[in-house]
């Protein structure tokens, strides 16, 4: 019955009733859109972490993180037994590591030399599509270099350069050797392609003296999910090493991806206070409008518990109205721009790729998190109708008749 | 004669009047909140990050950035002191020689940055003091060093363990000391954690035979948000040898991480604005709604359309400003409270600040602007709005009107 009267209360007013539909849907539409803009970022800077920086997992000797010191290597032959096993493996690539200067005429620079197999580690990082000059590593010549676009702006390194790299071998002896500048390359995050150079795995295990030897793997797994139960799994079959996955590596990474999520929830507030005062305004213009009306009402026996929860009900029915609007709409918005891309670079210019992250951004709602903002939408809605639902009750009859 | 009208209808139903300024009030207030809090946030990194070792400002032989080596030190006299300290704007100025450098333990040897800095100074400028996990800070006459955990765990060392120095000193000859650790520090970024050794200025100057020789005068201003300013300022007062960096170049990277995030808050703001102009499109659409009858009737009693119209325009007007008024006097103290009291962020995040030794906070950003260019904003939207009723009874049938 009262829901009756409600029901037929909104479509006598139905411009009043659109506004507070539209400001719901709105509400549900700004609140999807903004998280899907951070879960956006997070997940496109995971994923650029993954695929082009440190992969799903990485496998060191326990000494080697604090240190980086070459003497901690381990056999390549054993682990790669115990790697295939992965039911989830994309590829792999071992890689040992020296901390080397590099140095040409023009100066001298701290760098991270990579020995990498040149297929493998394409496979796992896609290095040979972010060649911007020269070409990639091949199994052809010997002593090539491939150096990142910001550290060859720095040092005036172009492709067929010379220079030379310094190191210590795992017996701590002091190796030079010089290289050629095969080609150079360009990754989304500036702060790598400063440090990073890369030349061939059989020649850099050769001159540190650890032949068939590796300080490092990366894993690319088929699916993120995996990662967890492939930690367990390898750590199990090679308990003397260490065996992380990219949250642990890239500590940098996982702060922005939970930054993200805290800076996102300051925002949802924001975002649903405006919507909570935009309704309260609304509904309460409608209450003082009726004063009349519902004066009326209480005069001819409407108790005041039934005008209180009429006024409430009228409010959820527009609600209920418009949140599969404003769900539909959010999907239909997020769903087209993660295809196409919002491009930030007309805002931010190329800033974005300083930090690692592209100048397009790509949109993405969680089911899980859309769940949150229906909920969420629905009690700011209902929490905001009580004010005007209570201001109703002040009401007095006779005096609200005779206005 | 209109404003009048405008003024008394405003008064004649008040519940209306204030809920619409109370949008607009909302809209003030929320946007600026918003603004501050972002722009807070961008203020307190910078100024966590620029505290791990930079600083605000640094004074530099003109030379000494590109090549960070000996060659290009600065005398630090006391009228170059007392010039620096009187500039207006200064707050601190602390007094450093940096060298790269050997750190040995005998067995151990590792690359380490060494700073000799003035301890009191220092602590002004960076609150190093703050950065000891073990063992005790140093004082000016004591020849001790104070070394980064990330070096000290490298080398296996703890307080009260010898390391040997070996650099290069001033006049290019072997710098080689031995000197007992007396603390151990902890720095936010990971690098400073690797290398990082400081000792007092004296010891350092000592050890290098480089006596009254500094290479940066790292500097506090007053205003951070005036450093450029303040950099420029400096710079044309002091001899022309002598060169000013700001943190904005001594670090680029620090700039793109707070264009990029400008750019996705800019995005965020836009979403807001749409909330809050139809915030305010909503009241003002329910007002017209309630008028009709009265507009309808003033028309027929004949009230020239031009002439109401104008009289709901000046109402609608009356309303913005107010409301923006309100939520300028309002915001102050809002903004206030949130800066003094600032947002705690919990569970993972909060971890990961603090991996990186950033309270895990968001402050509110006090600078006045932000409220005034809000309002401003606010009052544009309001303005632009406040035509369409106006538009609207232009287009009205006063006949139709009354009997809705």
């Amino acid at each position: 019955m009262l829901l009756l009267i409600a029901w037929r209360n909104l479509w006598r007013h139905r411009a009043r009733s659109l506004a507070i539909i539209f400001s719901v849907v709105l509400g549900i539409w700004a609140g999807a859109f903004l998280v899907a803009l951070y879960y956006g970022m997070g997940r496109d800077r995971m994923r650029i972490a993954i695929r082009e920086e440190v992969s799903h997992v990485q496998v060191h000797h326990p000494g080697f993180a604090d240190d980086q010191d070459a003497a901690f290597h381990f056999s390549v032959d054993s682990l790669a037994v115990a790697v295939k096993e992965m039911p989830d493996l994309r590829a792999y690539s071992c890689r040992c590591v020296a901390q080397a200067m590099l140095a040409n005429a023009s100066g001298s620079n701290g760098v991270v030399l990579y020995g990498v197999d040149p297929e493998a580690e394409n496979a796992t990082r896609g290095l040979r599509e972010m060649v911007v000059q020269g070409g990639y590593l091949t199994n052809e010549k010997s002593h090539q270099l491939m150096v990142g676009l910001k550290l060859a702006r720095k040092m005036k390194l172009n492709a067929g350069a010379k220079v030379v790299l310094t190191f210590l071998d795992a017996q701590q002896n002091i190796v030079s050797a010089a290289f050629r500048i095969t080609g150079i390359f360009e990754s989304s995050n500036a702060m790598l392609d400063e440090r990073n150079v890369y030349v061939r795995y059989d020649e850099l295990s050769t001159l540190m003296g650890i032949e068939g030897r590796a300080h490092e793997v990366a894993l690319l797994l088929t699916t993120d999910a995996a990662v967890p139960a492939t930690v367990e799994a390898l750590q199990q079959k090679l308990p003397q090493l260490l065996i992380e996955d990219w949250k642990a590596i890239s500590p940098e990474t996982a702060y922005i991806i939970s930054a993200v999520g805290g800076s996102s929830r300051i925002i949802l507030i924001i975002i649903f206070l405006a919507l909570g005062f935009g309704i309260v305004n609304t509904m309460l213009m409608a209450v003082l409008e009726r004063t009349r009306e519902i004066g009326m009402l209480m005069a001819v026996g409407m108790g005041k518990g039934r005008v209180f929860a009429m006024v409430l009900l009228e409010t959820l029915l527009l609600t209920l109205a418009g949140t599969p609007i404003g769900v539909g709409l959010s999907l239909i918005s997020v769903s087209s721009l993660s295809k196409t891309g919002i491009d930030l670079s007309q805002v931010a210019g190329n800033m974005m790729k300083g930090f690692g992250l592209e100048a397009v951004l790509y949109p993405w709602l969680p089911v899980q998190q859309l769940g949150e903002i229906i909920v969420i939408v629905i009690i700011t809605a209902l929490i905001a109708a009580i004010f005007p639902a209570w201001k109703a009750l002040t009401l007095k009859p006779a005096e609200a008749i005779r206005r | 004669m209109f404003v009048m009208l405008a003024w008394r209808n405003l008064w004649r139903n008040r519940s209306r009047t204030l809920i619409t300024m109370a949008s607009v009030w909302c809209a003030v207030l929320l946007s600026a909140l918003t603004q501050s809090l972002q722009r807070g946030a961008f203020e307190l990194m910078v100024a966590n990050v620029v505290s791990f070792y930079t600083g605000y400002l640094q004074v530099q032989q003109s030379g000494y950035w590109d090549e960070q080596t000996l060659e290009y030190t600065l005398p630090y006299t006391d009228t170059l002191r007392a010039t620096i300290l009187q500039y207006p704007g200064v707050a601190a100025l602390a007094p450093r020689i940096q060298v790269f450098a050997l750190a040995s333990t005998g067995e151990k040897t590792k690359g380490c940055l060494v700073a000799g800095v003035e301890p009191e100074a220092e602590d002004r400028v960076t609150r190093l003091r703050r950065k000891i996990t073990a063992g005790q800070y140093l004082t000016d006459s004591m020849p001790a060093v104070l070394a980064a955990d990330g070096l000290a765990r490298r080398l296996h060392i703890g307080v009260g363990d010898t390391l040997v120095l070996l650099g290069q000193g001033y006049y290019g000859a072997m710098a080689a000391g031995k000197f007992p650790v007396c603390g151990i520090l902890h720095f936010g970024s990971p690098d400073l954690s690797q290398r990082a050794v400081f000792m007092s200025l004296s010891t350092a100057q000592q050890w290098l035979d480089a006596p009254g020789q500094t290479t940066t005068l790292v500097l506090s201003p007053e205003n951070p948000a005036s450093t450029d300013k303040l950099a420029a300022g400096l710079k044309a007062s002091l001899p022309p040898d002598m060169t000013v960096k700001t943190w904005m170049e001594m670090m680029p990277d620090l700039i793109e991480h707070i264009k990029t995030d400008t750019a996705s808050s800019a995005i965020f703001l836009g979403v807001l604005y749409v909330l809050i102009t139809f915030g305010i499109f909503a009241t003002l659409l329910m007002m017209l709604l309630e008028r009709r009858r009265e507009f309808g009737m003033l028309l027929a009693l004949g009230m020239k359309k031009g002439q109401l119209a104008r009289v709901v325009l000046y109402e609608s007007v009356l309303i913005t400003f107010s409301g923006c008024l309100l939520g300028i006097l309002t915001g102050i103290p809002v903004i206030w409270w949130f800066a003094r009291y600032p947002i705690r962020i919990g569970g993972d995040s909060a971890e990961a600040f603090r991996k990186f030794g950033f309270e895990p906070v968001i402050p509110a950003s006090t600078d006045p602007g932000i409220l005034l260019n809000q309002a401003l904003a606010v009052l544009f939207i309001g303005l632009v709005l406040s035509w369409y009723p106006a538009y609207k009874i232009f287009t009205m049938n006063p006949v139709e009107a009354m009997r809705g």
